[in-house]
């Protein structure tokens, strides 16, 4: 703790001590935490793999070996090959970008339009929030599958025919129709629970004095919000994305399993997990092995989510 | 009746080793009032936690000392054999009824709970203790109120509550962590007075922690002054206010508003209390104290006899140098 | 210079009107402490918020330095905010946990000088934490690497940022401990001073109150029962809650 004697008559800027913030206390914190950081390890890991692995040395996911059908793990090829031959490994990890991406980009949809609305209808409170939050449960109350199944049936024609993501999706596997549509959906329900975090927590925050004092300075609304209120809520934000993003990659996987999601030629571990359990008894490694990335990924952000709980938990802190 | 010899609890944080109390040692006799008196993070609170074995492990740890009640170290007792200590031979008020009464639970079973597992009475007499003992803390309507939940009392109504409770086994020693700091001046008045007087009928020993001088000069036998996990001042009340002689009592005494002429500067005592997690190898005051010298900063001061009954941790009071009360 | 005028705040709740402030009229001079005495529950942190424009009131008038405030559009309000400023009585929640001394500073500062910026910003920031006794060098950390009185201190220089011309001061020192108490008073009183503040000093302890106060005013569901010199209510107090407040005050005994 700083004493506060002055020993300076003047302000010497270049003397200033650095604090630690809060998140880097946070970060002291989970440090020390070995599942949490074994789990970030793991995570960090995979995603390098699915994303820099296939520059060296794989082959592409879609040719095909009419030599090699349906082969065990070996040299040639570490994972095995399924029923046209092509590579386990390398559909693995392509498979992989979808499945991450899909994470990614949906919980990312999802958190802006989660911590918008509910911090919005936290502040405001009264008649506005009771019915943003109406709203909410209202979208709670439909059956998403339904509303999934819906709108891929329906829309997933009409997006086919932009000519502008044609030629979007040849540059990037994001502008598929298919996963842009993923996306919407899955971030469509995904913001509800978000928003309910994020509007409980503002309104204890909004208690506060600091709160209070940022009015009496005459801040606007926006400044408060956004500077004031939402960074002492980012330690939930945070968990609760750590948590977002392998429940989102498991509807992706649900979806693609019932044929839903993404399409044939394209692979994610859903759609690889699904054509491995048509084949468990005959080819075992084309099930067991994206399963077991699949489901490293899932435990790792999971323990992941779990740390930084702990570590972010303010009755832990210091003070 | 209880002996505490030694006390050490230090807390093993990510910061290091935290020395929250330091050797403290105090007796209590049978229907004496204590005080322990000190600033937050002094080590009061934990002295009294210790005994009841009510101290988070880990982080925190008993590093050494014996509290003896009648026989039985309570720092070396089994769960088992603190459980038989904690509610019937000892018992606990807090600074807010509220956390530590439990707001599901109608007033009536928490008061009977103790009187069930402690006693063995049977529902109907542990009911007609319960009221009695409302009615003796003054609760109007006992019979009524005590079919209420916590939060339909006030706060100076769930104080009573609580004083209610804790007495309802006719403990020996009741400890009262700071009971009146989240009460009004004229409620506090009140609860003081109800401790004061249940104490005297019911004969039981009193533990009073808390930082606020004038409370302790209205309640206690005997003062122990808490600084940075040691007692630097140990003394009975009387003697304490009119002749103290540790120079961070003294100064405490004259820091407060009440004791000040309007219009001239407040008496401060400048800078922080130390970081526990660094070992000091003299006086942990010396570095606010008017009176230190280098000398003060080597030798680590203990507890000795400055007159009949009144101990003082300081060097120079203690080798006469200094007169705090000329 | 503030002049409160029959002012009242009423809170509705389950059919049921709350009268938290019922009628209080006050009247406080450039320079001149007044403190508010009460029990929980008495109304004087709703009068202080209302006095504030953190909470509308009923019916009655403000008016500082004869300036009627009541009168005032949602952007009058928000400018007419930094002539009235506030210390809280938590420094523990009185300021945002994740901004440094520094931002929370700068932030006040600009919102009465739009135009500091850069070094001119980080040497105006040093000026006012030296003012309350913090070194200047600390002006990166945290508020959790601060002890309670240095918080209050922050919290004491961030309500001086926009010069107000009121501080109202909330129960400012009884989260604090004694000694660091008389630190934060001797602060308060000297700032009074040099800066020729006014200020509102709300707090449950009478005798903080009349080491600290000009003038007292004492309050009583919603209402004030009795004001005058702080010597003359300490002394010749004439309502009998005064006395009850009085008699109750835990005296040192020898």
């Amino acid at each position: 703790m700083p004493n506060p004697a002055m020993d300076t008559p003047t302000t010497r800027l270049e003397e200033i001590e650095q604090g630690t913030s809060l998140g880097k206390d946070a970060w002291l914190r989970l440090k020390k935490n070995k599942l949490a950081m074994a789990s970030l390890f793991i995570f960090v890991f995979i995603v390098l793999l699915c994303f820099i692995g296939p520059f060296f040395g794989v082959q592409h996911p879609t040719t095909t070996h009419l030599d090699a059908k349906s082969q065990p793990p070996s040299k040639d090829f570490l994972l095995g090959s399924e029923h046209l031959g092509r590579d386990i490994l390398s559909r693995i990890l392509y498979g992989g970008q979808v499945s991450l991406i899909v994470g990614f980009i949906a919980t990312f949809v999802s958190l802006i339009i989660g911590v918008s609305y509910g911090a919005v209808a936290g502040y405001i409170g009264g008649r506005t929030d009771v019915i943003m939050m109406r709203i909410v449960d209202v979208l709670y109350a439909l059956p998403f599958m339904l509303i999934v199944i819906i709108l891929t049936a329906s829309f997933s024609e009409a997006l086919q025919d932009i000519e502008f993501l044609h030629a979007m999706k040849e540059k990037s596997i994001v502008f598929e129709p298919d996963l842009l549509l993923l996306f919407f959906a899955i971030g469509f329900v995904e913001w509800l629970t978000m928003a309910r975090i994020v509007r409980s927590q503002i309104i204890t925050l909004k208690k506060q004095e600091f709160v209070d004092a940022a009015v009496s300075l005459g801040l606007s609304h926006k400044r408060i919000i956004f500077r004031h209120l939402i960074p002492n809520v980012f330690g939930s934000i945070i968990v609760y994305t750590t948590l977002t993003v392998p429940s989102v990659m498991r509807l992706e996987a649900v979806l693609s399993f019932l044929g839903l999601g993404v399409k044939p030629p394209n692979s994610s571990w859903g759609s690889l997990i699904k054509e491995g359990a048509d084949r468990m008894y005959s080819d075992p490694w084309l099930l067991v092995f994206p399963a077991l990335f699949f489901s490293l990924t899932i435990f790792s952000l999971n323990f992941l989510g779990d740390g930084l709980r702990d570590a972010l938990d303010p009755k832990t802190s210091k003070d | 009746m209880l002996q505490v010899e030694d006390l050490k609890t230090y807390f093993h944080t990510r910061d290091g080793i935290v020395r929250a109390v330091d050797g403290v040692s105090f007796s209590l006799e049978k229907g004496q009032t204590i005080g322990i008196v000190g600033e937050s993070g002094s080590g009061k609170s934990v002295t009294c936690y210790s005994l009841l074995g009510l101290i988070p492990m880990p982080p925190g740890k008993i590093e050494g000392g014996t509290a003896k009640l009648d026989g039985l170290d309570l720092l070396q007792a089994s769960e088992k054999e603190l459980r038989k200590v904690r509610g019937k031979r000892i018992s606990m008020i807090f600074q807010d009824p509220m956390t530590s009464l439990n707001p599901y639970l109608r007033i009536s079973t928490q008061l009977i709970e103790p009187l069930l597992i402690h006693e063995g009475l049977d529902k109907k007499a542990a009911m007609a203790r319960a009221i009695e003992s409302l009615e003796e803390v003054g609760i109007p309507d006992a019979s009524l109120r005590i079919r209420s939940y916590p939060h339909e009392f006030s706060g100076g109504m769930r104080q009573r509550v609580m004083i209610a409770m804790a007495l309802i086994t006719k403990p020996e020693i009741l400890i009262a962590d700071e009971p009146t700091t989240a009460l009004d001046v004229t409620v506090q008045k009140e609860v003081l007075d109800l401790i004061k007087d249940r104490q005297r009928t019911l004969g039981t020993a009193v533990i009073f922690i808390t930082h606020d001088l004038a409370v302790v000069s209205n309640v206690c036998d005997h003062v122990h002054v808490m600084y940075a996990g040691k007692v630097v001042e140990s003394a009975p009340t009387n003697r304490l206010f009119t002749h103290a002689e540790h120079p961070y009592t003294k100064a405490l005494q004259r820091s407060i508003p009440a004791l000040q002429k309007k219009g001239e500067p407040l008496y401060t005592i400048e800078g922080l209390p130390p970081d526990l997690t660094k070992p000091v190898a003299g006086c942990s005051f010396a570095d606010r104290c008017d009176f230190a010298e280098a000398s003060c900063r080597e030798t680590a001061p203990v507890l000795k006899e400055a007159a009949a009954g009144h101990e003082t941790a300081c060097l120079r009071r203690q080798s006469g140098e200094i007169d705090l009360n000329s | 210079m503030l002049r409160i005028e029959n002012l009242c705040t009423y809170f509705h709740a389950k059919g049921q009107t709350i009268k938290a402030v019922d009628g209080v009229s006050l009247e406080v001079s450039r320079g001149e402490i007044l403190g508010l005495v009460g029990e929980s529950g008495c109304g004087k942190s709703t009068l202080s918020r209302t006095v504030m424009q953190l909470i509308p009131p009923t019916s009655g008038k403000i008016f500082l330095e004869d300036r009627d405030l009541s009168g005032l559009t949602p952007k009058e309000v928000r400018d007419e905010r930094l002539n009235f400023q506030m210390v809280f009585q938590d420094p523990y929640a009185s300021l945002n946990p994740r901004m440094t001394v520094f931002s929370t500073l700068a932030e006040a500062l600009k919102r009465r000088h739009p135009n500091f910026a850069g070094d001119e910003l980080s040497i105006k920031v040093g000026e006012l934490m030296e003012k309350v006794g913090l070194a200047p060098r600390f002006m990166k950390k945290y508020p959790h690497e601060f002890s309670g009185g240095q918080r209050q201190r922050i919290a004491i220089a961030r309500a001086l940022a926009p010069e107000p011309k009121l501080i109202i001061a909330d129960e400012p020192v009884s989260a604090l401990d004694v000694s660091i108490q008389s630190q934060i008073l001797n602060l308060l009183t000297n700032l009074v001073k040099d800066l020729n503040l006014t200020m509102i000093f709300i707090s449950h302890d009478l005798s903080v109150v009349h080491y600290i106060a000009d003038k007292i005013a004492v309050m009583q569901r919603g209402k004030i029962v009795e004001k005058g010199t702080a010597d003359e209510v300490m002394e010749q107090a004439q309502h009998d809650y005064t006395k009850t407040l009085l008699s109750a005050i835990p005296h040192v005994t020898r």
